[in-house]
């Protein structure tokens, strides 16, 4: 199977010395960053930093759904999960803890209905069993977890179900962290598969506002390694482009059956990426002919767009960001361990502290101070 | 949440099919309605729906490619396929 292909250890040694080689001609100190949990999963579990030369740094950057669905959101759900509402949420997401530092399922001892479901299938089946009650379904996550909405809401929702919707869409978010300066980013590496239904077209015209190299990667690791190649050469050559490593499931149209729904059910608006900040078109939104569904409208509800915070003392924020490495943070793996986080990014599946915490990464690897 | 398993399609019925991930997961109730998949081929499943068909004959083309341009040139003869593996390499070594 053609697949295993891009886990041998004999040619990721072979890519690990190109790179060395394409690093030394280059000279300077370069910082990549990578927007998804599941990129940082495999750069971590197989020790990818360890191969690449001091000069070149990864770093992981707001790929984690769970980790910037703003606080508001959860205090809301919680509100309403009190109010005798049932709230239907994805695991991690039902331990991230809102303003009040309670999370969904902490807030079970004082009386919410809170139930953890896989997807948002099963939140329509337990809907429909139970008529008699109302049920929320929370919605988080990216570019890959909307169209299954998408396609339930033009399905048809039961009347008793309504949804708090927390997608975000991926372009402006990787368009917002190559703009900023206090990063210094000189390369991204892609989303593959919130990009393998977007496409690569919407991420053109942030390439154009700042003409860094945007290469699209896979998810085992020769697709990383071999990205870290195409980010170099695109340097070395001065040649910077949107290239596309994930050949095999990535194109420049993106997954048009998926991105016609989302067009009929959603629009793109300002949203807030928690620990980021308000990114426009961010936020996924439902059109007028379906807005009923959504939870706040139902259930009078005005959004505040406040600004967020943080447990005392914790980095969470910078951590997202990554403007600060989970080591760096004063209650990692003291205070906040997997088994009691303290935030969302230790919470989180695909949080960046949770992810270094299970490969027992306890030192600080950052290397690149950028000014 | 990016996470996507590669499955092979086994039965279809209308907007679902059966899925094999390999190492005896079989999932029925895929989701397939976003892809234009037929029996046998491969698809990235995210969350029971899939996502997107993987083209199989592109993922062997970038692997190809990049085990060529890694692939180590004699000097002697440029091209690595016409030297026998590693003797002239050897040879050359053990001179120096």
């Amino acid at each position: 199977m053609i697949l295993k292909e891009y886990k041998d250890p004999y040619l990721a040694k072979k890519l690990t010395e190109k790179i060395r080689i394409l690093a030394e001609e280059i000279e300077e100190d370069l910082l990549f960053m990578h927007v998804c949990g599941s990129h940082e999963w495999t750069i971590s579990h197989h020790g990818i930093r360890s191969l690449l030369p001091k000069s070149i740094e990864i770093r992981p950057g707001p790929g984690c759904p769970v980790c910037i669905t703003p606080s508001e959101d959860i205090d809301n759900a919680i509100k309403l999960a009190l109010e005798g509402i049932t709230v239907l949420v994805y695991g991690d997401m039902s331990r991230s803890k809102g303003t009040s530092g309670n999370s969904l399922l902490e807030s079970r001892s004082d009386g919410a209905e809170v139930r953890v479901i896989y997807s948002i299938h099963d939140a329509i089946k337990l809907a429909k069993t139970s008529p008699e009650k109302e049920f929320i379904f929370f919605g988080v996550g990216f570019d890959t977890t909307s169209p299954p909405t998408a396609y339930e809401i033009l399905k048809g929702f039961p009347p008793n179900l309504s949804i708090i919707l927390s997608y975000r869409y991926m372009p402006p978010i990787v368009g917002a962290v190559l703009q900023s300066s206090i990063l210094g980013i000189d390369g991204v590496i892609n989303p593959g598969h919130s990009s393998t239904i977007t496409g690569m077209k919407p991420y053109y015209p942030y390439f154009l506002e700042t003409k860094k190299p945007q290469v699209f990667a896979g998810f085992e690791p020769i697709d990383i390694l071999i990205s870290i190649v195409m980010l170099l050469n695109q340097i070395k050559n001065n040649d910077y482009k949107l290239e596309n490593e994930y050949t095999r499931s990535v194109t420049w149209e993106g997954n048009l059956k998926a991105l016609k729904k989302l067009d009929q059910v959603f629009d793109l608006d300002k949203s807030y990426v928690r620990g980021v900040a308000h990114i426009e078109e961010s936020g996924f939104t439902l059109k007028d002919k379906y807005r009923h569904l959504d939870a706040y409208l139902k259930y009078g509800i005005r959004k505040k767009n406040s600004n967020d915070h943080f447990v005392y003392g914790a980095r969470c924020g910078e951590v997202i960001i990554g403007l600060c490495e989970p080591t760096e943070c004063p209650l990692y793996m003291k205070e906040c361990t997997p088994h009691s986080p303290k935030g969302p990014t230790m919470v989180s599946f695909e949080g960046t502290c949770r992810i270094w915490s299970e490969h027992a990464i306890i030192k600080s690897i950052k290397k690149i101070q950028k000014v | 949440m990016c996470l996507a398993y590669p499955g092979k399609i086994i039965e279809l019925d209308g907007d679902f099919a059966k899925i094999d991930f390999g190492a005896s997961t079989i999932k029925n109730d895929i989701n397939i309605s976003h892809v234009k998949g037929k029996k046998g081929d491969y698809v990235l499943v995210h969350a029971g729906y899939a996502i997107e068909i993987l083209d199989l004959d592109e993922a062997e083309n970038m692997i190809n490619y990049w085990k060529d341009i890694t692939a180590w040139k004699c000097k002697r003869c440029e091209i690595a396929q016409e030297c026998p593996t590693g003797n002239i390499v050897n040879e050359i070594n053990s001179k120096a």
